[in-house]
């Protein structure tokens, strides 16, 4: 038995024997029968239709008319592939199913493939069915043990969406069929859309188009790896050269959860994730610290620029003052001059005025010289006259 | 397919559950004889559901009760439709809500709460307790749900990712890490 079929069953075990038996204490008490409104019932479905007899009437003519339809398309829409399963294990097998999901034909794609397939014949069978047959083939050959347990399922369809809804389904049905046969089945799964180059590849290397997409993806992002070689390995053997050189297959394909098997060891993975947190940390050190350069040289650049502006500032600064100096010098030395020629200008029209003065003063000085002169001798004159007069007098006396 | 079934043998107790849809019919009767058949059928069940829920062992088994009392009163509504577990566990999901809502439980169904209380949990086997310990005490809710119902309950993932509405390809993811992690863990518990 498995390990998780092991623990599901221990589980079981323990919730049964902790489950009460209370079948007589719910029955011994009263319940109301509930309406369809019952609010426990939210959820729990359709609610029933009325019989209506003459919807029933067009109903039945018409569905008897699609019958007439549906006989005569029936190979076109029944019989025509919807679908193509393609399972990788080391034996590689193709499948065509319809769109119920019923096998049209199933291919070996090697030779490991018919030895599966030899013997079975899956025509209408339902695919899950068939996947059941073909899993537990392959267990009974020892394709798929617990160290060979890698299966990668493909599906192309021509609905997209149909086509990942029968991808999961394929995918549950495996995880279900191996895990009580083999320990640790990793079941991988991708839609594709197969397109030539992929048949050429397939048709080459005689794997299914499933895997060659796979294969394919994977040389797009490494291309040192080798088609031949990567074609050559069984899915397993894929799984562990992807391990080697650290490629993430989970960037390609759906792991379903089995990312311990993505990497050797669940610690590996952190340890690889530390790894690379670390190298990411180291390179965000170094470019800080290249940053943090390169801003103290800017910074000694401008501290240095800034210097050189602030001397020019003061060169300047010296040589506007000494400028205003002399501006003001020189325009001191004009007023000296100005006002000492003012000076020299005022004094000697001061001493014009005071000489014009004395020039008046004494032309005045002169006419009352003269006026004095004239009146003294106009006085004596008179003087003289009155003189004679009283001579006169006298003698006439 | 005989080549399929030569090959290899699903164990019994890991089938899906059965049951026959006959007996919600004979319930709406008031048969108890088909009532316990039904209960001894999915008890187990609806009792781990509902235990992945309310991560009490009291309280979840009152929720189980109370889900078998709804089914009594509602047998007579039962539509066949081929998924009678769907039916019951969606009952249960109602049931467990309204208990959150009633207790003013300030978290939702889906939150991380501590390790879920078992109580006395006279029983089990040692070691089968150890594993659903664990299994409780180290799994998010989610992912110790999820592997309830395919473990206890035997639902395929598919009907699981359908009752939980999530895709079908996270129910793998989780189911498979949950069970990755329980190896992990159990590794010289057991």
């Amino acid at each position: 038995m498995s390990e998780s079929n092991n623990i599901n069953m221990r589980i079981k075990k323990a919730v049964s024997a902790m489950t009460p038996d209370r079948v007589d204490e719910i029955w011994d008490k009263n319940v109301d029968k509930a309406d369809e409104n019952a609010w426990f019932l939210e959820g729990t479905g359709r609610k029933r239709k009325t019989f209506n007899i003459y919807k029933y009437t067009a109903f039945a003519a018409t569905v008897a008319a699609l019958l007439m339809v549906i006989v005569f398309g029936w190979n076109v829409t029944y019989a025509k592939t919807d679908s193509t399963v393609y399972l990788d294990v080391n034996p590689s097998i193709q499948i065509e199913v319809n769109k119920k999901s019923k096998v049209l034909k199933a291919e070996p794609d090697n030779s490991d493939g018919e030895i599966i397939l030899e013997d079975m014949d899956l025509k209408n069978t339902d695919i899950e069915v068939a996947l059941n047959a073909i899993l537990g083939s392959m267990v009974k050959h020892g394709y798929l043990t617990d160290s060979k347990n890698v299966l990668l399922i493909s599906v192309d369809g021509k609905d997209e969406k149909r086509a990942e809804v029968l991808r999961d389904e394929l995918t549950e049905t495996a995880e279900l069929t191996l895990e009580p046969l083999i320990n640790n089945a990793v079941v991988l799964d991708q839609t594709v859309d197969v397109e030539d180059d992929l048949y050429e590849i397939a048709d080459t290397y005689g794997i299914t188009p499933g895997k060659a997409a796979l294969i394919k993806k994977l040389l797009e992002k490494n291309p040192e790896l080798d088609i031949a070689e990567l074609a050559g390995l069984s899915m397993t053997e894929l799984l562990n050269k992807c391990k080697e050189n650290n490629i993430d297959i989970s960037e390609y394909i759906n792991v379903n959860g089995h990312t311990e098997e993505i990497y050797d060891d669940i610690e590996d993975a952190i340890e690889e994730r530390l790894d690379d947190l670390e190298d990411a940390r180291e390179e965000a050190i170094e470019e800080a610290e290249d940053r943090q350069e390169e801003l103290e040289e800017a910074r000694e650049d401008a501290k240095e620029a800034a210097e050189e502006v602030r001397e020019d500032a003061e060169e300047a600064a010296e040589e506007a003052r000494e400028a205003a100096e002399e501006r003001r010098e020189e325009e001191s030395e004009a007023r000296e001059e100005a006002l000492e020629d003012a000076r020299e200008k005022a004094e000697e029209a001061v001493e014009d005025r005071l000489e014009d003065a004395y020039e008046a003063e004494e032309d005045r000085q002169e006419a009352l010289e003269e006026a004095l002169e004239d009146a003294y001798e106009a006085a004596e004159e008179r003087y003289e006259n009155d003189d004679d007069d009283d001579d006169d007098d006298e003698d006439d006396d | 397919m005989i080549y399929a079934a030569l090959v290899y043998e699903v164990p019994a107790d890991k089938t899906e559950i059965e049951i026959d849809e006959f007996l919600f019919e004979e319930i709406a009767k008031d048969e108890k004889w088909a009532f316990r058949a039904l209960y001894e059928k999915c008890a187990s069940a609806v009792f781990a559901y509902t235990l992945s829920i309310l991560r009490n062992r009291e309280e979840a088994e009152d929720a189980m009760q109370e889900t078998f009392l709804k089914i009594r009163s509602a047998a007579h509504l039962y539509k066949p439709q081929g998924k009678p577990m769907a039916w019951i566990f969606t009952i249960a999901r109602n049931i467990c809500l309204m208990r959150f809502r009633q207790m003013n439980r300030t978290v939702s169904i889906d939150d991380e709460e501590a390790m879920p209380d078992f109580g006395t949990c006279d029983g089990p086997d040692a070691e089968d307790r150890i594993v659903l310990e664990t299994a409780f005490s180290v799994l998010s809710k989610e992912d110790c749900r999820i592997i309830m119902l395919h473990a206890v309950a035997g639902m395929k993932h598919r009907e699981i990712a359908d009752f939980m509405g999530i895709p079908l390809a996270t129910v793998l993811s989780k189911y498979n890490r949950g069970i990755k992690r329980l190896r992990k863990e159990l590794e010289g518990k057991i």
